[in-house]
């Protein structure tokens, strides 16, 4: 579905992805996981363009996107949820909501707000009210559904779990392995590593800007060289 | 009183005219991060249009095609010349429009000279409304009211009630994430800064007919829109409205008042001190109407820089 | 693009420390030269050459914030103005006997009226960075303008204020000769100034700040205290270079203050080449001796450099300075494959602005716009002694066809070069 091979980028002349090569089926949680700086956010946001790669492919459903600009990647099917939250605090939570659905007639699987407003009674409870005074978890429940109303084919989640309570956690997992049962392929960047052993059908170690390990969370845990060496604080 | 609620209606026509400017730049700094200097030029530059095409169009169909001319002018602007230096950083981008305030300042004065055209409200217009007391009231400056007062509502409408708009106010403070959600975010780009102009343009081909047609035009109301924006908030459409009114308004009212900084300061005693000083103490307030804006504008810069309404960043 | 980028940057810092006999050797040479020239060109040219040096100062003022502090300031006509205002107020005041220090330094005064008012704006506007600043510094300078006609007796009020030089030691600086080594000797130690600036610690920091503001607060850096000096500096020689032009004219009003001689510091830096040190200097004093040539033989003057200014902004934002010396470090290989490019550029450069120049120039004057220049009776026009008709066919034929010949050339031969350009790119970074 999403297939990147020697895809290299960085900013202002200092490279930060020197060749990566990586693979994603649908159905399929992937997650990457690396030390602060080696390269995780970058290589999402190259996938989309935001940060323009230097060299490299990637196709999306066997087209190459090398052409195309940011919006367009998004409509052929890359959902991306950065790690900021970036919810429009100013614009209700519903106005939100409406500003990611894009029609998407041959996608994988389809979404619909009234799912959402079912699954979070607490947006829905808040819908009117401008997404600023959300929650910090209530906020990324709001970015999540609000890509996922794009009815993307892949997605790319980065730090979903990062600073939020144990319970809301457990709520975002829920809707990840709810896309994947849906058949979306999902990229995750995911700093918490038992929660990124526990759900993912594989896991990929980043180091340097390139892939140093690729294997099941079985056998990342067995290997205890790799982790030290590319994941141990 | 007469002179009084005169004063305060022309101060909230000229608000509203200001606003109708000032719309399109706070919007576009909203969404690209560059503050246009060249934005008063649309101003002119729909006047001068307006005054060549209602002679040859008539005064209303002229008014029109000046805005449209505006808007395709400004349309280019963002495609073929921001765009472009864009990648060289937001400084570059402001020396751009900078440059380009002084291009189109010299062009206007290359095909009309240094001198006020003879742009002139049309006979259907110059008559008086109604008086207030002894004073007459001109209808085109309630028509100047009306178009502002029309374009403020359609602008609220389109940001309200349409998708396009509720992009344009997503995108006016993340234009990145607004991409990432599928929208074709420099294509939106373009018709705000085409749309901008366009009403700055229509603005100036309203306004030209009143006030004065001259090359001096665009950089006079572009530095108090500038004040309009900066203290409205950049990037808030509410804010701008609110601080046009308030500009516009105060500095009519200036003009009328007689007072002195040393009239005040004889209230507290220091009256002959402050006439003995002279300079500034001496001139009469209404002589420092156009320091106002500015002393306002730094005050905002200083204590509130986000502005009235704007969002801290 | 960026890997020719750092390759270039290495050979410059390498060539710098190669050669400091030959640099030397050459500023002793311009300084020499510089100070016999009224011997060798007539007054008319030593006043213009006073106004070239002033401009060149002030760029080279203006472009210390942005080119440490990356700060843009829109408002530098308020230094120029007040330092100006400082000169004339001393000037009369040596004149009446109040004052009494020599005339060849009464200058300085415009250094140190620039550098307090610096000192407070600065304390203010650095507060903010980046666009705020830029309209901070916008404000104060429409504040001083809006006030000073209004002011008498500091600003003289709407005819300005003027006074004379006193006699000193002999030189009664009647002569334009002696303005201009006076102007000379100011204008080297303010240059002098803003280099020895940059080498001290605080200029580096400065430097820094342009970089990485937040990494300095954090390391503990007073940034805001840095930015104020800098500003104050800035302002201080602005103030000087204002006050020199007061020196040389014996005079000032508002109009010092207006936008125009904000934009213009603006305007020299950037064509010039902000990152260059000498980039100001050349685009000030290139751009100040074109403007006396050109506005006597050109109304349209302004118009041709707001129009290289934009070009200039769009397709060489490093200005012609870093333009030339990003071309001067190529090796003799990579020359070879460009020249033939290069030279289809520049004479497609030549003919764009012949004919466009020949066009506008015509058809200003078909227009009958300006008062001053105009059509004969019988519709001809003498450009450089040349007399034709403003409306002959074959003429306007001939340059509409230059100019979009030109125009296909010119732009043929740059998308050539860039792939050129490229491809060498390439090659030093296969050999890294």
């Amino acid at each position: 579905m999403l297939s990147v091979h020697g895809l290299r980028a960085g900013y202002n002349g200092t490279s930060v992805l020197n060749g990566v090569d990586f693979d994603l089926s649908g159905g399929e949680i992937v997650s990457l996981v690396g030390r602060n700086g080696s390269g995780r956010s970058t290589m999402m946001q190259a996938l989309l363009r935001i940060v323009k790669p230097t060299a490299g492919e990637v196709t999306l459903n066997g087209c190459s996107v090398a052409n195309l600009e940011t919006y367009q990647i998004v409509r052929a099917g890359l959902s991306y949820v950065p790690e900021e939250r970036l919810v429009f605090h100013n614009l209700t939570v519903r106005e939100n909501m409406t500003l990611g659905i894009q029609r998407r007639p041959n996608a994988v699987a389809t979404w619909h707000p009234d799912e959402f407003w079912s699954i979070f009674p607490n947006l829905a409870t808040r819908r009117d009210v401008a997404a600023g005074a959300l929650s910090g978890g209530e906020q990324q429940m709001l970015t999540m559904c609000r890509s996922l109303l794009g009815n993307p084919d892949a997605i790319l989640i980065d730090e979903p779990t990062e600073g939020l309570a144990p319970k809301i956690v457990e709520a975002v997992v829920g809707l990840i392995l709810e896309m994947k049962r849906r058949g979306i392929g999902v990229v995750l960047v995911e700093q918490k590593l038992t929660v990124a052993l526990e759900i993912s059908d594989r896991v990929t170690v980043m180091g340097h800007g390139t892939i140093v390990f690729e294997g099941s969370p079985q056998e990342l845990c067995a290997r205890d060289d790799v982790r030290r060496k590319w994941l141990e604080v | 009183m007469e002179m009084l609620s005169i004063s305060l209606l022309n101060g909230t026509i000229y608000g509203l005219l200001l606003f109708m400017i000032a719309a399109g730049l706070t919007l576009i700094f909203g969404m690209m991060g560059v503050l246009n200097f060249a934005h008063g030029a649309f101003y002119m530059l729909g006047a001068y249009a307006g005054y060549v095409l209602s002679a040859r169009v008539g005064f209303f169909p002229g008014l029109l095609v000046a805005g449209l001319i505006v808007a395709a002018i400004g349309a280019m602007v963002e495609r073929y010349m921001l765009r472009s230096v864009h990648a060289h950083g937001h400084a570059h981008e402001l020396l751009l429009t900078f440059g380009l305030l002084f291009v189109f300042d010299e062009i206007v004065k290359f095909f009309f000279g240094y001198y006020p055209v003879s742009y002139r409200v049309p006979e259907t217009l110059s008559f008086s409304v109604f008086r207030i007391g002894s004073l007459e009231y001109p209808a085109y400056r309630l028509f100047v009211g009306l178009v502002s007062i029309g374009f403020f509502g359609a602008l609220v409408l389109i940001l309200r009630f349409t998708r396009i708009g509720l992009v344009v106010r997503a995108a006016v403070h993340k234009p990145m994430m607004v991409e990432a959600l599928g929208h074709n975010v420099p294509l939106v780009m373009l018709l705000v800064f085409a749309v901008g102009a366009g009403m700055a343009g229509l603005a100036g081909a309203v306004a030209g007919a009143f006030y004065p047609t001259s090359p001096a035009m665009a950089s006079e109301i572009g530095t108090i829109v500038f004040v309009v924006v900066v203290v409205g908030g950049l990037g808030s459409l509410g804010g701008a409205f609110i601080a046009s009114l308030m500009i516009g308004i105060l500095t009519t009212l200036m003009v009328g008042v007689d007072t002195t900084l040393a009239d005040t300061l004889s209230f507290v005693g220091f009256g002959s001190w402050g006439k003995d000083i002279g300079g500034i103490f001496a001139v009469p307030l209404s002589a420092s109407a156009g320091t106002l804006p500015f002393a306002l504008m730094l005050m905002v810069l200083l204590l509130r820089p986000a502005g009235l309404m704007g969002e801290r960043t | 693009m960026t890997a020719t980028d750092l390759n270039i940057e290495d050979s410059n810092r390498t060539s710098a420390r190669k050669a400091p006999g030959l640099g030397l050797l050459l500023i002793t040479g311009v300084t020499v030269l510089l100070f016999t020239l009224p011997l060798l060109i007539p007054p008319v040219f030593l006043n213009y050459a006073i106004k070239m040096m002033v401009a060149g100062l002030f760029a080279l003022a203006f472009n210390l914030l942005w080119s440490h502090a990356r700060l843009l300031s829109f408002g530098h006509a308020a230094y120029y103005a007040i330092g100006a205002f400082a000169v004339i107020h001393a000037l009369s005041l040596s004149e009446r006997g109040v004052l009494s220090i020599p005339t060849p330094l009464i200058p300085m005064m415009g250094l140190i009226a620039g550098a307090l008012i610096g000192l407070v704006v600065g304390y203010l506007a650095t507060v903010r960075g980046g666009t705020y600043f830029a309209m901070i510094t916008l404000a104060v300078g429409e504040l001083l303008l809006s006030i000073a006609p209004k002011w008498e007796a500091v600003f003289g009020g709407e005819s300005g204020l003027s006074s004379m030089r006193m006699p000193w030691a002999g030189l009664t600086f009647g002569m334009v000769g002696e303005v201009y080594i006076v102007v000379l000797i100011w204008c080297l130690f303010g240059l002098v100034l803003l280099r020895w600036f940059s080498a001290t610690p605080l200029g580096q920091i400065a430097l820094a700040i342009g970089d990485n503001e937040k990494r300095l607060r954090f390391l503990g850096y007073r940034t805001h205290a840095v930015k104020t000096v800098i500003f104050s500096l800035s302002a201080a020689v602005s103030g000087l270079a204002g006050g020199l032009i007061a020196f040389a004219m014996e005079s000032a009003s508002f109009e010092l203050f207006a936008g125009a001689n904000s934009a213009m510091p603006v305007m020299h830096t950037f064509l010039g080449g902000a990152d260059v040190f000498l980039g100001p200097i050349a685009g000030g004093m290139g751009l100040t001796l074109f403007s006396e040539l050109a506005s006597n033989a050109s109304r349209l003057w302004l118009l041709y450099m707001g129009v290289i200014f934009v070009i200039v902004m769009m397709f060489a934002p490093e200005g012609l300075a870093g333009f030339i010396s990003r071309h001067v470090k190529l090796s003799l290989t990579c020359w070879r494959l460009l020249i033939a490019d290069y030279a289809v550029f520049l004479s497609g450069c030549a003919g764009l602005v012949l004919s466009g120049v020949w066009m506008a120039e015509v058809s200003y004057r078909l227009m009958g716009t300006s008062p001053i220049v105009g059509l004969t009776p019988d519709g001809t026009i003498t450009l450089f002694e040349w007399t034709f008709s403003a409306t002959s066919k074959p003429l306007w034929f001939a340059a509409v066809a230059v100019f979009v010949l030109s125009l296909f050339g010119v732009l043929a031969a740059a998308k050539r070069a860039r792939t050129t350009w490229l491809t060498i790119g390439q090659k030093k970074d296969g050999l890294r």
